[in-house]
């Protein structure tokens, strides 16, 4: 593993961060602020697995990665869930509609 | 069983999750009746149950220190500061189920509500027992996610979707920011046992961008002031009993989870110190000007929450910057009171908010004006309500007083003086709270009772109990402020060795 | 060479599915940014995730957004944001060049033994993540039934305003039911 393939993938985990990150920010659909958080715990995971392969520890940072992919699919539902019901109630899935039912 | 007790404290709620669900499921009160829930009896007894081995483990750490015990090669250890946080949700939550079996009658999902409330006590019993990087995180998420449900319970009201929501997207966003902080950490030292960290880890920028990240993954969930937001809606929308778990426990546990992470990189810990103090002042500025512009009274508190976190962050991080333990101990003290207060102060809310509304079956938040006279029909919740807002308030003779009173001796300790100008800024803050806690109680024992307040629905007893106890509690500690330094002094001790002192 | 191929398309991907007009399309291209990071995966050596996340990350979550697009409508995203974009781009492009400049001083630190496989990581050493695991997925089982339940109407409410009568409202089933049951 030479340090410049290294470099390659840790700027891709950054570069996947900061994408997220815009993304968040800009986006007021419901199910596609689920989709953008998808992509943050991509980088999340891939980070963990270049970071276990940098000290020789993949299988260690393999099974934590498991263990992340499947927790995140998990909070998907549940946001997913969420946000279907949203469609139901107030009939849009636009978060700024959803946050004018706020009174203060 | 009495070799390790503290298993038991994790594996009960845990185990009898699914019990209570079914149970609910089969034998529950059918879909036009509103009888109570079988759930609430047995989620009673699964809590009760766990008291066993809490106060097992409670006699063995204090007769030995710290248990440390590994499963293969992740690590556990039980000191003072697991044993805080594993007390304080263990009373609250039984308390809470007390109080949600007439609060909840004829809700549906019920089942589900309870399952998760004894979920959240194992949870959170496991976050703060375990010694693995990587384990913290799981447990973390896991009580992110047992929450989601019980924040959005009414699922129909827009405001609690909306709650939660956005309680979920920032808790993600936190919670991908902790493992991008652990893959740093791995990266950097090759280890996820936190005290395999703390020999291998050196001064290196790359770990001060993962305490940076871990301050700000953790900090979403204690509600430092950028990445508050979710507090205020999530707080003043769930169901009041988990109004009271969300502001008593589930901040406490995320600021412990976040020391625990901070404590692997210890040799930074003057610039951790730092931080947290000055995140701590700008969350009790923030909360204090927040919570007095508001009408509705749980988001009062939600807010009052905010700034009673300032204190916390401003006491431990003062002991970790300077090294005085009274410092770690008045911040973990006022954990513990403020979970008992806060937590009565939604519970006392909550009463009247649904002896007002909830009964009529409307979902209006509960106002300051609604509440105007409320003594005159409901003394103890007026009652409740007034001794926990003059406790957060920093009245001498009551709970919160000696906790803050700690942290300030501590600050005079330092004789740095930078840290007194902040203290004699948090005792300012202090004054400044009393302009949202005093009309509360003006309000419930001055005024003339309001329309809302003549026709409402009478309380239960299930509901006032857990009201008495608590403000029992506050004004017992108050009358005897050493009454929990058996608690405090080793989990404030632990947390000092972890940060180097 | 490769990696860095790899990695301009998981970055394009995410680009485009932040960009996309349609959700459906944001999902796809999200499973192609699963696809990228699977393929890195199992460059890396770290063939077991890779299967995983091509699995589940690929696979499983797109299946449920599909389904959660066909539940809730495709409609096509008009809103403006209310964040400023070049503002939201400062915001990222900040911590990115915060921690990209630490980067190039990232050196591994060679650990002095030889590591287990992964099934003995994974169920033995790290067991109890496994049980977490368990009881994590169990908590948000519950929290989906609870969320998505029909049976709502709460026998408590008599006074008839149950739903603080939103503008707009989908005309959806648990709308009619409750009305039918008052």
């Amino acid at each position: 593993m030479n340090p410049s393939s290294i470099n390659i993938l840790a700027a891709c985990v950054l570069a996947l961060f900061g994408v997220a990150i815009y993304g968040l920010l800009v986006t007021r659909n419901l199910i596609k602020i689920m989709i953008v958080l998808q992509i943050l715990v991509k980088a999340a995971v891939l980070g963990l697995v270049v970071a276990g392969k940098m000290n020789g520890q993949i299988n260690l940072s393999q099974s934590i990665a498991v263990t992340v992919i499947v927790a995140d699919t998990v909070v998907v539902i549940v946001g997913l869930a969420l946000a279907i019901q949203a469609r139901q109630v107030i009939g849009t899935l636009d978060a700024d509609a959803l946050s004018k039912f706020r009174e203060d | 069983m009495s070799n390790n007790p503290f298993l038991w404290l994790i594996a009960i709620p845990l185990i009898s999750t699914p019990v209570i669900y079914l149970i609910g499921r089969v034998f529950g009160p059918g879909e036009e009746s509103s009888k109570p829930c079988p759930s609430q009896y047995i989620t009673l007894a699964a809590l009760l149950a766990t008291w066993i081995p809490y106060i097992l483990s409670v006699s063995e750490v204090l007769a030995n220190g710290s248990i440390e015990y590994s499963s293969q090669s992740i690590a556990f250890r039980i000191d003072g500061l697991s044993l805080l946080l594993a007390g304080l949700v263990l009373a609250l939550a039984t308390l809470v189920a007390l109080f949600s079996g007439a609060y909840l009658a004829g809700e549906k999902e019920q089942e589900k509500y309870y399952a998760l409330l004894v979920a959240l006590v194992g949870i959170i019993a496991g976050l703060g027992m375990t010694n693995d990087l990587f384990n913290l995180w799981v447990w973390f998420e896991a009580m992110s996610i047992s929450t989601y449900f019980l924040v959005a319970f009414y699922r129909k009201q827009p405001r609690s979707l909306e709650a939660g929501i956005k309680y979920l997207v920032q808790s993600a966003i936190g919670s991908a920011m902790i493992l991008l902080a652990i893959g740093l950490v791995l990266a950097s030292t090759g280890s996820l046992n936190l005290d395999l960290i703390r020999q291998v880890s050196t001064k290196s920028p790359m770990l001060l961008i993962a305490g940076a990240l871990f301050i700000l993954g953790f900090g979403v969930k204690s509600a430092l002031v950028p990445m508050h937001t979710w507090l205020p809606d999530a707080h003043s929308v769930a169901p009041s009993g988990i109004s009271a778990m969300l502001s008593g426990v589930i901040i406490e546990a995320g600021l412990i989870a976040m020391l625990r992470a901070l404590s692997a990189l210890s040799l930074m810990a003057s610039e951790w110190g730092i931080i947290l103090m000055a995140f701590g002042a700008a969350n009790m500025l923030f909360g204090n000007l927040m919570a007095l512009s508001q009408t509705q009274v749980k988001r009062l508190l939600a807010f009052s929450s905010l700034s009673q976190m300032g204190y916390v962050f401003i006491g431990l991080g003062l002991g970790i910057y300077a090294n005085v333990i009274n410092g770690v101990r008045g911040g973990l003290f006022h954990i513990l009171t403020h979970g008992m207060m806060k937590g009565l102060a939604f519970l006392a809310a909550g009463s009247l908010l649904y002896a007002l509304h909830i009964a009529a079956g409307d979902h209006m938040p509960l106002t300051k004006s609604d509440i105007c006279g409320a003594a005159r029909r409901y003394p103890l919740p007026a009652l409740a309500l007034s001794v926990a807002v003059l406790g957060l308030g920093c009245i001498p003779p009551l709970a919160g007083f000696w906790s803050k009173w700690q942290i300030f001796l501590a600050g005079f300790e330092t004789q740095q003086v930078w840290i007194i100008a902040l203290i004699v800024f948090a005792g300012l803050n202090s004054l400044l709270s009393f302009g949202y806690y005093a009309p509360l109680v003006i309000a419930v024992y001055r005024r003339e009772p309001s329309e809302l307040v003549q026709n409402g629905h009478p309380l239960s007893f299930g509901i006032q109990a857990p009201l008495l106890l608590l403000s029992v509690a506050i004004i017992v500690i108050g009358l005897w402020p050493n009454l929990f330094t058996w608690l405090t002094k080793p989990a404030a001790a632990g947390l000092m060795t972890a940060f180097g002192g | 060479m490769l990696f860095a191929l790899l990695s301009a398309s998981a970055i394009f991907s995410a680009i485009q599915a932040i960009r996309s007009k349609r959700l459906i399309e944001a999902a796809i291209y999200l499973a192609g940014v699963s696809t990228m990071v699977a393929l890195i995966f199992y460059l890396l050596g770290a063939h077991e995730v890779a299967v995983i996340e091509l699995s589940v990350g690929a696979g499983l979550v797109t299946v449920l957004f599909v389904f959660a697009i066909s539940l809730a409508g495709d409609e096509p995203i008009s809103f403006l944001p209310n964040f400023p974009k070049p503002l939201a781009f400062i915001f990222a492009l900040i911590p990115v060049t915060i921690i990209g400049l630490q980067l190039f001083s990232l050196t591994g630190v060679s650990m002095p033994f030889i590591e287990s496989s992964f099934n003995e990581i994974l169920w033995q050493e790290r067991g109890p993540d496994v049980l977490v695991q368990v009881v994590l997925i169990f908590c948000g089982v519950l929290g989906m039934l609870g969320i998505l339940s029909t049976t709502d109407v709460s026998t408590k409410k008599k006074s008839g305003l149950p739903i603080a009568n939103p503008p707009n409202s989908a005309k959806s089933i648990d709308h009619i039911e409750a009305k039918e049951n008052q």
